[in-house]
């Protein structure tokens, strides 16, 4: 843009402002903005002198939780989508992992059921943690760089600012979950989720869990460099002892008793019996196929597992109000 | 806004210890202090940030912690180092703190205003440390806010940052916006300000207009000392003896036209040039000098 351009748009916004919007700033959602803006901009610009406490401020529209959540949601979207890291690690990696392990095992069965479609239910319970280490990232790069700060210091409430994180994150996770769903339907053969109201709830039940435990350990986060450090035992811990991809049976049996009451565990038990109409939870690869069970059953069956992470998420709301920070620690 | 007995600890750490004033509608009030004086946290209570440990604090009325979106509607906040998504770029940024802020103006007039339209597609990340404290400006004013808050704003900005920086808070001023600032510019205070308020180690040693402050601190009048003359034959003024230092004779005076009159008359009686006479009014910085030398007496 030349310099002309640049002065005139200094000395002239009032006027020509449409005009220099466009120019500028073309982009999608700007016309939506610009037409909002204006009112209030004239009686921002056009008569400022004559703001006082009375008409001026009646004027203005205010907004409310719902548009602040909106702002805030687009805003976590962009920048996710924007970031290489956590485009990678938050939405990349579940969907590889589910093609480099998961699809090679579509020739065995277990319980009853495909064992690439019994994987990919693991991998959208795994879904979880990438976008638990992604918030995880998310919020301690927003304290460190004084991004909270900074958005603490406008209108919008703490609550809607926590809700378009977790919003965006959650609609990654969405996606993620219809496309590995058709993944599996469409090439592993699997059938269509038995009970969609089941899977629905505890795929928001197990997302909840990991969004408020990351904002919980965000707090034992010194910095994005510590981050990993944090998040990775996490990872491996949910990658190879919630039975994302093997049945908890193949492992070691003091292990599976612990293993069993970690938070993914319960989550992907049950996204299975959602998913299949079967009881899961005992199932092992040489063990045969699991009973059919109607959805009353299944409600039944998942019920333990549902309270356990309830209990989880609890925990970790309660850890969360104790160790979450606004801003990085001094010095 | 008024501040009534304010006092806010850290753990042991007494930041600020008891301060009350009250700044009016359409004022611009700047904090002055050193580093450590508690200007910042002063300022973070009154943004609610954070709720007094003792005292009262209200905002447009109201208390700016508990009632935080309400007060914040109306408000603007420059805090003194604050983060930006270094994905997005200026434009981008702008854009999304529209979608949030009650009242936007469009981001082309804020850009231009802190002349950042040239930047608008640029990367926050690229931007240099007097461009971000720019965009800083740009979202603190976005919601043509009654009442703006700038901590330490022009710092780390060049001349024609700092320059574009006071014009737009001056036309903010004329269109009726009430200021915070806080600064340890005291050209930035003397320019800029209606009254001003010096905080030493948690306490206000001064509030007032700048006259206000700086009366009582005295004229430094100052010329080389003349050839063939000595210290012992320079006249008292105003009973105030003179000081001579590297060759430069100095007197202090309480009022500045009768003490040149006395240095004239004397200098016509002896045919002594004063040449290079000067009379500087006391600064904000002579003012903070001297509390700062109070302080060591004091110790």
């Amino acid at each position: 843009m030349s310099s002309a351009t640049d002065s005139s748009a200094t000395d002239r916004s009032a006027t020509d402002r449409g005009v220099i919007t466009g120019v500028l700033t073309g982009g999608a959602g700007d016309g939506r903005g610009d037409n909002r803006g204006g009112a209030a901009a004239r009686t921002a610009t056009g008569s400022r002198a004559a703001k006082r406490p009375g008409p001026a401020a009646e004027r203005r529209r205010e907004l409310g939780w719902p548009q602040y959540a909106r702002g805030q949601f687009l805003l976590s979207w962009r920048v996710f989508w924007r970031n290489r890291r956590s485009t990678f690690i938050g939405f990349l990696l579940p969907v590889l992992l589910n093609l480099v392990v998961a699809a090679p095992l579509r020739d065995k069965e277990i319980g009853g059921v495909n064992a690439a479609a019994y994987s990919t239910v693991g991998f959208i319970g795994f879904a979880l943690v990438t976008s638990f280490i992604n918030l995880l990232n998310g919020v301690v790069a927003r304290r460190d760089d004084l991004v909270l700060k900074r958005l603490r210091g406008t209108e919008v409430p703490a609550t809607a600012i926590f809700a378009g994180q977790f919003g965006a994150a959650g609609a990654v996770v969405l996606l993620q979950v219809l496309l590995l769903g058709g993944l599996s339907v469409g090439w592993f053969g699997a059938p269509l989720p038995a009970d969609p109201l089941l899977f629905a709830l505890t795929l928001v039940a197990g997302y909840l869990l990991f969004a408020v435990l990351a904002v919980a350990l965000s707090g034992l986060t010194r910095s994005a460099e510590a981050a990993p450090m944090v998040a990775t035992p996490v990872l491996l811990v949910c990658m190879f002892g919630s039975g994302v991809v093997a049945p908890l049976s193949s492992m070691p049996h003091w292990l599976q008793g612990p293993a069993h009451n970690l938070p993914l565990a319960p989550v992907v038990e049950t996204l299975r019996t959602a998913w299949f109409g079967r009881p899961f939870g005992a199932e092992t690869w040489s063990g045969g196929a699991l009973a059919r069970i109607d959805l009353l059953h299944g409600w039944q069956h998942a019920a333990g597992s549902l309270l356990l992470v309830a209990a989880w998420t609890a925990g970790a709301a309660v850890l969360g109000r104790r160790l979450f920070r606004w801003e990085p620690r001094h010095g | 806004m008024e501040v009534r007995d304010l006092h806010r600890s850290y753990g042991d750490y007494e930041a600020v210890r008891g301060i009350s004033f009250t700044v009016a509608r359409g004022e611009l009030f700047a904090l002055l202090g050193t580093n450590g004086a508690g200007k910042t946290t002063t300022l973070e209570v009154l943004e609610g940030y954070r709720p007094p440990s003792s005292g009262t604090v209200r905002v447009l009325g109201r208390d700016p912690y508990a009632r935080g979106t309400l007060v914040r509607r109306r408000t603007g906040v420059m805090l003194q180092e604050g983060g930006f998504f270094k994905e997005l770029t200026v434009g981008e940024t702008v854009d999304a703190w529209r979608s949030f802020l009650s009242g936007a103006r469009p981001a082309a007039e804020v850009l231009g205003q802190v002349g950042l339209t040239e930047r608008a597609g640029t990367r926050v990340a690229q931007l240099s440390g007097g461009e971000r404290r720019r965009l800083d400006l740009a979202l603190a004013v976005l919601n043509a806010p009654e009442l703006l808050f700038l901590d330490e704003p022009t710092t780390g900005m060049d001349p024609e940052a700092r320059r574009i920086t006071w014009r737009l808070v001056q036309d903010l001023r004329a269109a009726g916006t009430t200021v915070l600032l806080t600064t340890h510019y005291l050209e930035e205070a003397q320019q800029l300000a209606d009254r001003v308020a010096i905080m030493d180690r948690g306490r206000l040693a001064a509030v007032g207009t700048v006259q206000e402050v700086l009366s009582g601190h005295r004229t430094r009048i100052t010329f080389p000392l003349p050839a063939g003359l000595t210290a012992a034959q320079l006249p008292t003024v105003l009973g105030e003896s003179p000081a001579v230092e590297d060759g430069v004779v100095v007197y202090t005076a309480a009022r500045t036209a009768p003490a040149l009159a006395v240095l004239h008359g004397w200098a016509a009686s002896r045919s002594v040039e004063l040449d290079g006479i000067e009379a500087r009014n006391a600064s904000l910085e002579d003012v903070f000098l001297e509390l700062a030398h109070e302080r060591a007496g004091s110790r």
